[in-house]
């Protein structure tokens, strides 16, 4: 656990979008489709970035494959996967919160 | 109509490759199968913008499960982003290729991991391939040697010397191509496209040697005139991009003349004993911070050798003697005093013998 914590905080973009994609079971294609729907098109995945990311994710436990249909993997997120998320997200507060107190000020005044 | 053609061409550079593939298609060409890398057949059809892409799926010592079905797994996943499988050649080339999209991803590893990813998967394989080579090399010459001295024929110790010089040059050239390929993949085609000036500016590659740096620095300054500006060198050729035409005036610096302007100005000379390769640039540090003093901006160095310099006005950096060389002399006569130093001892062999 200790070392998946390592690995994954803080957690790259493509990362962290795949890992929301999969709160519902999705297959490969319809993970890219959604992160690039949520994002407006700005994080968009080549078929490379996306097969070594899941591989990567199912290995260490973060994702599970639910199904397997004619070469067609289906995923979802693990508890695992889920508490590790649940960690980012704190960190990412923490990062937005910070970056308020020291530039958000600033910028309301202008 | 069915049509097919054939072409026979040799890329060092798997993204002129790519591009050259790309025009193709422009011209309704597309790609069907792919022979020893070099062959390449086509078939005819509606122009269309494509863009291709390569992948390698080489297996580990030990495949796990996963590594034996990743290739499989891989391809089903990119036909469903659209990517559709078109050929692999002997060395294990996968040639990928979609219809390009304008907001969508045109590449298969889209991100500066995954490239770097990919990117190693080729280094490894290059990698591997010149130590097989150099194995290869070893026992070859091994047998030859062998085999000469058993039938006592002095001709296949000759043709396995020739061999072994083939192989040799074979080992280094994968080995360039190696590390090119690395350096290219980490990059990405839009990255690579930009360096290499193919989208915005105008540029273009001259072959020339040189025997002096004068005549170097004045084919560069006749270069400027015409509006082409050096940006890169790489010992045979010179790289230009196109821009507003100006007598830009060119200097190069070397270890030699820094030293000697610092004997001139009773510093201490630049050296380091320990450094038996030539490796250490403190000289370069040193020649930097003087060129900046008398505004000499720069262009680029080749080697640990020398450093090019450019400045829009006349400027000169004391201890250039008028007549230096570059490397290509140095390499002649290198050569020809090998060749003359054999020729004595042989001589004297047989006068003596």
């Amino acid at each position: 656990m200790e070392n998946i914590q390592k690995k994954y905080i803080p957690m790259t973009e493509t990362t962290y979008y795949t890992l929301l994609a999969l709160k519902e079971a999705r297959h490969g294609y319809a993970i890219m489709q959604f992160v690039s729907e949520l994002t407006e098109n700005r994080i968009r995945m080549g078929p490379g970035t996306l097969y070594t990311m899941l591989g990567r994710l199912t290995d260490d436990g973060m994702i599970a494959i639910i199904s397997s249909e004619n070469g067609k993997k289906v995923y979802r997120i693990t508890p695992v996967g889920e508490e590790i998320l649940g960690m980012e997200l704190e960190r990412l507060r923490q990062q937005l919160r910070n970056g308020e107190e020291i530039y958000g000020a600033d910028n309301a005044q202008n | 109509m069915e049509q097919t053609m054939r072409k026979i061409k040799f890329f060092k550079s798997f993204m002129k490759e790519k591009i050259w593939l790309e025009e193709m298609a422009l011209q309704g060409y597309f790609l069907t199968n792919l022979h020893m890398g070099v062959v390449y057949t086509f078939q005819a059809g509606e122009p269309q913008r494509l863009v291709y892409d390569t992948d390698r799926f080489d297996l580990p010592q030990d495949p796990s499960l996963k590594d034996i079905q990743q290739k499989e797994n891989f391809v089903s996943l990119a036909e469903e982003m659209g990517w559709k499988e078109v050929t692999h050649d002997e060395d294990l080339n996968y040639y990928f290729c979609k219809p390009y999209e304008e907001d969508g991803v045109n590449e298969i590893y889209d991100t500066d991991e995954g490239r770097r990813l990919h990117a190693e998967k080729y280094r490894e394989h290059y990698h591997k391939g010149t130590g097989e080579l150099i194995c290869s090399l070893f026992l070859f010459s091994l047998f030859m040697t062998l085999a000469s001295a058993i039938c006592q024929k002095q001709l296949l110790w000759e043709l396995g010397l020739v061999a072994s010089m083939l192989l040799a040059f074979l080992c280094f050239l994968g080995e360039q191509m190696g590390r090119q390929v690395y350096r290219e993949m980490r990059m990405g085609a839009q990255e690579w496209l930009r360096t290499h000036g193919r989208l915005e500016t105008e540029s273009k590659r001259v072959y020339r040697l040189f025997f002096t740096t004068k005549g170097f620095t004045e084919f560069l300054q006749r270069q400027s005139l015409q509006g082409w500006r050096l940006i890169g060198y790489d010992w045979i050729s010179c790289r230009f991009e196109k821009g507003p035409s100006a007598k830009d005036y060119y200097v190069v610096d070397s270890r030699l003349a820094v030293n000697r302007r610092r004997t001139m100005q009773h510093q201490s000379k630049i050296s380091d004993s320990k450094d038996i390769t030539l490796q250490n640039n403190d000289w370069q540090v040193c020649s930097v911070q003087e060129a900046q003093q008398v505004g000499l901006s720069f262009v680029c160095a080749y080697g640990n050798n020398q450093i090019l310099y450019r400045s829009s006005q006349k400027t000169e950096l004391a201890g250039n003697s008028r007549f230096s060389f570059t490397w290509l002399t140095y390499a002649l006569i290198f050569f020809g005093s090998c060749f003359l130093v054999g020729f004595a001892a042989g001589f004297l062999y047989g006068w003596l013998v």
